[in-house]
């Protein structure tokens, strides 16, 4: 059961692992009451490719990003659409299945590195339990992998730290402990949910380097989920920008910051850009809507300065997956859905 | 993301207010007959002829104990008692805690071990212990019981109240205040009883609800109130040695003191709540 | 390990104090022991005089607190002024009871409050969890002594299951130690089940869900073991309570331990024994206090680095 991708083309001779969601929604269930949280998402990763997932918080990335585990929190489940993994369907999975895709299959790296590791046991012994769950290898093959892939992420003195607990490690190496262990599982598809936003800048940008090489290294696929453009921009070759709950801008790295073509995104490139000494600061006006406030029609219709009654319409996606927009006055030009 | 938290103050569950007014009343009523010359006598009249009477006797609502005694009158008697000891105790152990607390709190590292030093000492002697020793000094009654309480009671709250001020101390705005020439103690001292407020409330219910059952054990083991005044403790120590002949005594006494203190703890859990809805997650 | 040198040096300095404590407590208190070896209405005054002398009660009261402190510290414990034998024979013989009874009671309490507590925090909002914390609510609220009565009126008296007062079987141990656990048990659970319900909801159970590793390690082995710390201080807080707690159990049940010996030899004026009881009782509050400061360290490595602010 293979979900088509539209627009999806795998490099020549590579073998098409792809994370594939499409359509997905995920809303929280009550008892007679379904709210939306994230709608229509489509997005895909390929084979060593790097896709950044952008927006700001409350734009529903991290769920998203959950829902690819079956991690959703008690309550919130994915109500349509469907998320495929190497040809295999997440969302239709078993608790079993899943347990047996989490790690090897589709590893996910979070945001925080002072609460992401158990504080009670040294982190050697956490990276041994990880490899042991899913494979047979003896407590002494898993110590001297966890040592290497250790020395591998630039962790100094592996053999030593090995035996540390989390709390006797800096932030920047907690984070590459955190990595090491779920490169440990050697996962097809990596999701990292903001796992420098908690860093010092230089501590990031050494993770960033880290995960460049890595990349091209393992030829991995990652899903870099993050709400700070300049991170994306070195990083991704794709991005992908989430404005409440719904895709609004899928595009190239390149082509998107150079010719962003839905506001919100050049609202954002214009917060994070340099400004020449006495020009002011761009902000977009107003504040990132709940759920519960979200309009029938163009969600980010009452910050923009370009929406009109057309924009009472909720707009669908135009262009390609590769390239495309939610918006019935994109920039640039083109159609008006 | 997720679901939204139940927003709006958490009211005092109404029910809990009017059981705490049914006990009132009733420990009010105890309290008032007691200490009227005149109508004190229906908790001590003692009747040999009708001893033992069952509950809904004629003229004997919850019927008597060993010695003739009307059971409702000394129920309510005792209830009375237990309710003042235990409500004076809290108060006493509440202000002894903060000003001990501040204390140490405030005036810098020897302070703060020395009312360490003090609790931890307070701390290695279980409540009855002193009361023991206090019965054997006063002789028993309720004076040693009051004391041995209060000078155990103090010490936990101590030293939340020390923990807070020594948090306090370190504050900002307590060095931006300084800066417009306001004494350094006034401004804590505010600052501590806001902050501490909450706090305080729930301690306080908690308090009361531990020195009324306190009180009651004391009274039990001969060392508190002693007869003829009543106390929920006394009649359950007098119903105890005629188990065999009456459970009443004993159940009615035990049913009452453990509403009593049921019903201080759900208070205690809803003030908390009314102040700290974070807590409620996890109920 | 300087911690702990620290941690018991403080320790010795509060049972120093304790002991300075008990020791003039006794002495403050009108009448003393003679009453309770002779009849003093009758006794020609003379006769009393001497026997002060003979116990030793006529020095300065600063050189029988120092006879006290070398003697305490040396294990001379002395002899009880109303029976004659040595103090350290009375107290081995009752602390052999209150030692039993204690330690089945806090395994009770942990064995029982711990696991139920788990479960019930595995099981939120189920029916394990709501029984679980109703009939918690229940035995915290009930003062153990009225616990007390009401079970040896059902169990003892009506159901005549088992023996309520004297100590000739290990029947005669259920009783009073189901009921001295009750409270401390209900105490554990609640507590276990919301440092639980905290672990639960943590970052890293999140990363740990995420490598694939299987629900049942994941909860029963980290949850637990980061559950440990609001339980070791529960622990703590809990030796101070159930010793005073054992001692009404003793009177109650008229079990033979430390508890009834030491209520009787202060109503006695028997100071030598008073004293050493008092004292040993501090004692144990003041080392459980110390050592669970230790073990608390151990459980939660993160404090081992900050120094914990002293008592």
């Amino acid at each position: 059961m293979t979900a088509v991708s539209t627009g999806v083309v795998p490099p020549a001779g590579s073998v098409s692992t792809t994370l594939v969601i499409e359509g997905l929604e995920i809303s929280t269930v009550h008892v007679g009451d379904t709210r939306p949280l994230v709608t229509d998402v489509t997005v895909s990763v390929g084979s060593g490719e790097i896709v950044g997932l952008v927006g700001e918080s409350g734009s529903g990335k991290s769920l998203t990003a959950l829902a690819c585990l079956g991690l959703l929190p008690h309550g919130v489940r994915v109500t349509k659409g469907s998320i495929t993994l190497d040809g295999k369907t997440v969302t239709a999975a078993s608790e079993q299945e899943l347990r047996s895709l989490r790690g090897p299959k589709i590893g996910m790296i979070f945001q925080d590195p002072m609460t992401s590791l158990d504080p009670c046991f040294r982190i050697g012994r956490q990276m041994v339990e990880a490899l042991t769950a899913h494979e047979q290898v003896s407590k002494d093959v898993a110590r001297k992998r966890a040592i290497d892939f250790l020395g591998h992420v630039g962790v100094p003195e592996p053999a030593k730290r090995f035996d540390s607990f989390p709390h006797e490690l800096s932030g920047g190496l907690r984070q590459r402990v955190t990595i090491a262990t779920a490169l440990l599982l050697d996962p097809h598809v990596l999701i990292a949910d903001e796992p420098t936003t908690a860093l010092d800048v230089t501590t990031q940008a050494s993770i960033l380097q880290l995960v460049h090489r890595l990349r091209d290294e393992l030829h991995m696929s990652v899903l870099w989920i993050s709400h700070d453009l300049a991170v994306v921009a070195q990083l991704a070759d794709r991005v992908a920008v989430m404005y409440a709950g719904e895709i609004v801008e899928t595009g190239d790295t390149q082509q998107i910051f150079a010719a962003p073509k839905h506001h919100y995104t050049r609202g954002l490139l214009d917060c994070a850009t340099h400004r020449h000494r006495g020009e002011p600061f761009g902000f977009i006006d107003g504040s990132v809507p709940e759920p519960t406030e979200w309009a029938t029609g163009c969600r980010f219709a009452n910050r923009c300065s370009f929406a009109d009654s057309a924009c009472l319409q909720h707009p669908e996606v135009t262009g390609s997956q590769q390239s495309g927009v939610r918006c019935h006055h994109p920039r640039g030009g083109g159609a008006t859905s | 993301m997720a679901s939204t938290p139940r927003s709006g103050m958490v009211r005092i569950n109404p029910w809990i207010l009017v059981a705490l007014a049914v006990y009132a009343v009733a420990g009010l009523t105890g309290i008032v007959v007691l200490l009227s010359p005149t109508m004190n006598n229906r908790m001590t009249d003692t009747d040999l002829t009708s001893t033992f009477l069952h509950p809904l006797s004629p003229g004997h609502p919850l019927g008597t104990d060993s010695l003739g005694r009307d059971l409702m009158w000394r129920l309510l008697g005792g209830l009375g008692v237990s309710i003042c000891v235990g409500v004076g105790v809290a108060l006493i152990s509440i202000v002894l805690g903060l000003a001990l607390g501040v204390f140490g709190g405030f005036f810098g590292r020897t302070a703060s071990f020395a009312t360490g030093l003090v609790v931890d000492v307070t701390w290695a002697f279980p409540a009855i212990l002193l009361a023991i020793v206090f019965a054997g000094w006063l002789g028993p009654g309720l004076p040693a019981v009051v004391l041995a309480l209060a000078l155990t009671g103090w010490a936990s709250f101590a030293v939340i109240v020390r923990g807070e001020m020594l948090s306090l101390r370190e504050r900002d705005f307590i060095a931006a205040a300084r800066v417009l020439g306001v004494s350094r103690l006034k401004i804590s001292l505010t600052h501590l009883l806001v902050s501490l407020f909450p706090v305080t409330m729930v301690v306080s219910v908690f308090f009361v609800s531990t020195s009324i059952v306190a009180e009651s054990g004391l009274s039990f083991l001969g060392l508190g109130a002693q007869p003829p005044t009543p106390s929920l403790g006394v009649i359950l120590a007098e119903g105890r040695d005629y188990l065999s002949q009456s459970w009443w005594p004993v159940i009615l006494a035990g049913a009452l003191l453990t509403g009593l203190v049921l019903l201080l703890n759900a208070l205690a859990d809803n003030v908390r709540d009314r102040f700290d809805p974070r807590s409620r997650r996890l109920q | 390990m300087r911690f702990a040198l620290q941690r018991l040096a403080y320790a010795v300095l509060v049972l120093f104090l304790a002991s300075v404590v008990t020791f003039f407590s006794m002495r403050v208190t009108p009448g003393d022991v003679t009453a309770s070896i002779v009849n003093v209405a009758t006794t020609p005054p003379e006769v009393v005089e001497k026997l002060k002398e003979q116990l030793g009660l006529n020095l300065p009261i600063w050189q029988q607190y120092w006879n006290y402190l070398t003697g305490m510290v040396t294990g001379h414990l002395g002899v009880s002024l109303v029976t004659k034998l040595p103090v350290t024979t009375l107290i081995a013989n009752s602390a052999s009871y209150t030692v039993i009874l204690a330690i089945s009671a806090f395994f009770v309490a942990f064995g029982l409050g711990v696991p139920i507590g788990v479960i019930a925090a595995l099981n939120r909002g189920g029916w394990f969890d709501r029984v679980a914390l109703a009939v918690a609510s229940f035995f915290l609220a009930i003062p153990n002594f009225v616990l007390a009565l009401v079970a040896v009126l059902v169990l003892g008296l009506q159901l005549r299951w088992l023996p309520v007062s004297g100590s000739t079987s290990w029947k005669n141990l259920i009783l009073p130690a189901l009921i001295l656990a009750a409270e401390p048990c209900a105490l554990t659970v609640r507590v276990g089940r919301t440092a639980v319900l905290e672990q639960l909801s943590a970052d890293y159970i999140r990363t740990l869900w995420a490598r694939g590793i299987r629900q049942v390690r994941i909860h029963w082995i980290h949850v637990l073991r980061n559950s440990l710390s609001p339980i070791i201080s529960l622990g703590s807080i809990q030796v101070r309570t159930l010793l005073g707690y054992t001692l009404i159990i003793e009177v109650i049940f008229r079990w033979p331990g430390l508890g009834t010996q030491l209520v009787n030899s202060i109503l006695h004026r028997d100071y030598p024994v008073a004293q050493a009881l008092a004292l040993l009782l501090a004692a144990v509050v003041i080392i459980s206090s110390a050592l669970t400061d230790l073990v608390y360290r151990w459980a939660d490595p993160r404090v081992r680095l900050s120094g914990s602010e002293a008592a």
